[in-house]
């Protein structure tokens, strides 16, 4: 093993430039830039320049956002701060830089199949412990469970906006309905300061309900809605008061106009009833 | 070069967007499968950032560095899927890749399709057989060995047509 230089050695630097040197050639030309030659290091640096022109006449290919994120990540951890965390001896290939032989780095290669396991693998070289990793998925796990959460929220929140919404379209249509009638209810004696109104639309058999001052009742306790056709009163279904008094209720399959008596709202046991049983406390008889 | 020996994680993105697109161009062309392509150039920088201390100035650029070890892992990946290759199969598709490497042209054709005029016209320069040979090394990543296997030549002829043809190749590239 010669470190001598002489011109068969100078004859294997274009091909150890372009890496594709093997065997004992290979080896010989190790052998002697590692013991220090300066015609060789000046000769390499020229041929690496043609390499590299070689190189630069095909067209650049940009990596993908996520090769380089992946990139750019998995040496974050070894930077400055963690300079001392070991990754040289973590790393597999650490005696191969640059030698085109077959070490470590091809025996991976049937690793290195998923880009996702590539990443995790990577991560692991560069410094990132097991307990590292596994804090960062948990995080990951919670952040995403909480997203999961107020999405959930979000669309509950939506449906209840789509559903007012639609309602308050529904209500208008009522009461701007050309046929449409309405019926006055005054408070009675039990509610002597509350008042409502209801929107009859035969053309639909809809109805809706507005009160104002109506008192909140007690959690067993609900108001009632009904309408009187043919003498006989017909639920038009329970509602509660809002803060300030006031409700809404939407009636479908309002008895025909002809055969409505009246409206009236009763308290009754919370859940409703089939047949009026409580205080009455507001009446509007259809003119 | 001196900051990513630092651990200077921003010098080191400023060499991966500086050379990245390159070092991928040549990748591609090697490997011919843009993923392979992609894990190799991220093992590359894995690699250059790891070992950012034996980058040697006397004797290449950065770029040049760089563009070696992708070389070399390429032909690492290269050589062990050849070696997967079934061998009946391998020699029939490298017979009919000899006899179209020896057709006058046949270089030019293939990478003026693929847009590359430059390399293209410059590996034109060449005598035919020096084309071949620095072709196959250079895009195909065949060590010597290999070289001297498919051409049926003897090493030192491998030797010197590749050392004959990089030399030509340095003043037509200047
Ligand atoms: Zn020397």
């Amino acid at each position: 093993m010669s470190t001598k230089h002489d011109q068969r050695l100078a004859e294997l630097l274009p091909s150890y430039a372009l890496g594709v040197l093997d065997g004992e050639d290979l080896r010989t030309v190790d052998d002697h830039l590692a013991a220090g030659c300066a015609t060789c290091d000046q000769e390499l640096l020229a041929l690496s320049g043609t390499v590299e022109a070689m190189a630069g006449s095909i067209e650049p290919v940009a990596p993908s956002d996520m090769v380089r994120a992946r990139t750019l990540q998995s040496i974050e951890k070894t930077a400055v701060s963690k300079a001392s965390a070991g990754p040289e001896a973590l790393e597999p290939s650490s005696d191969s830089s640059g030698e085109p032989t077959g070490g470590p780095a091809a025996g991976l290669a049937a690793g290195w199949r998923a880009a996702i396991a590539a990443g995790l693998i990577l991560l692991a070289w560069s410094g990132w412990s097991v307990i590292d990793l596994r804090r960062e998925v948990n995080r990951l796990a919670a952040d995403r469970e909480g997203l999961r959460q107020e999405l959930a929220a979000v669309r509950t929140d939506l449906t209840a906006t789509r559903t007012e919404l639609a309602r308050t379209l529904l209500a208008s249509r009522i009461v701007s309905a050309p046929r449409s009638r309405s019926v006055l209810l005054a408070g009675l004696e039990a509610a002597p300061e509350s008042s409502a109104r209801t929107y009859v639309d035969p053309g639909s058999s809809r109805a809706v309900f507005y009160a104002s001052n109506l008192r909140p009742l007690a959690a067993d306790e609900t108001y009632q809605l009904w309408f009187i056709a043919d003498g006989t009163p017909v639920s038009a279904g329970t509602f509660a008061v809002d803060s300030d008094g006031s409700a809404s209720v939407l009636v479908e399959d309002v008895a025909t106009f002809e055969s409505l008596e009246a409206w009236a709202v009763t308290i009754e046991p919370a859940g409703g009833v089939p047949q009026p049983t409580g205080d009455m406390v507001l009446l509007g008889s259809v003119a | 070069m001196a900051r990513v020996v630092a651990r200077d994680s921003r010098a080191f993105t400023e060499l991966f967007d500086e050379h990245a697109p390159v070092v991928l161009g040549m990748l591609v062309k090697m490997l011919r499968r843009r993923e392979t392509a992609e894990e190799v150039l991220q093992e590359t920088f894995l690699q250059a950032w790891n070992h950012a201390g034996k980058f040697d100035a006397r004797r290449a650029s950065p770029r040049g560095w760089l563009i070696l070890m992708a070389r070399s892992r390429a032909i690492d990946r290269l050589r062990s899927s050849r070696a997967r290759a079934d061998r009946e199969e391998r020699k029939a598709r490298e017979d009919k890749a000899v006899m179209a490497e020896r057709e006058p042209g046949a270089d030019v054709s293939l990478l003026a399709r693929e847009r590359d005029l430059r390399l293209a016209k410059a590996l034109d320069t060449l005598p035919d057989e020096q084309r071949t040979c620095i072709r196959l090394a250079f895009l195909d990543g065949l060590t010597h060995t290999e070289l001297a296997e498919r051409l049926d030549q003897p090493l030192g002829t491998v030797k010197s047509r590749i050392s004959l043809g990089m030399k030509k190749l340095r003043l037509v590239l200047q």
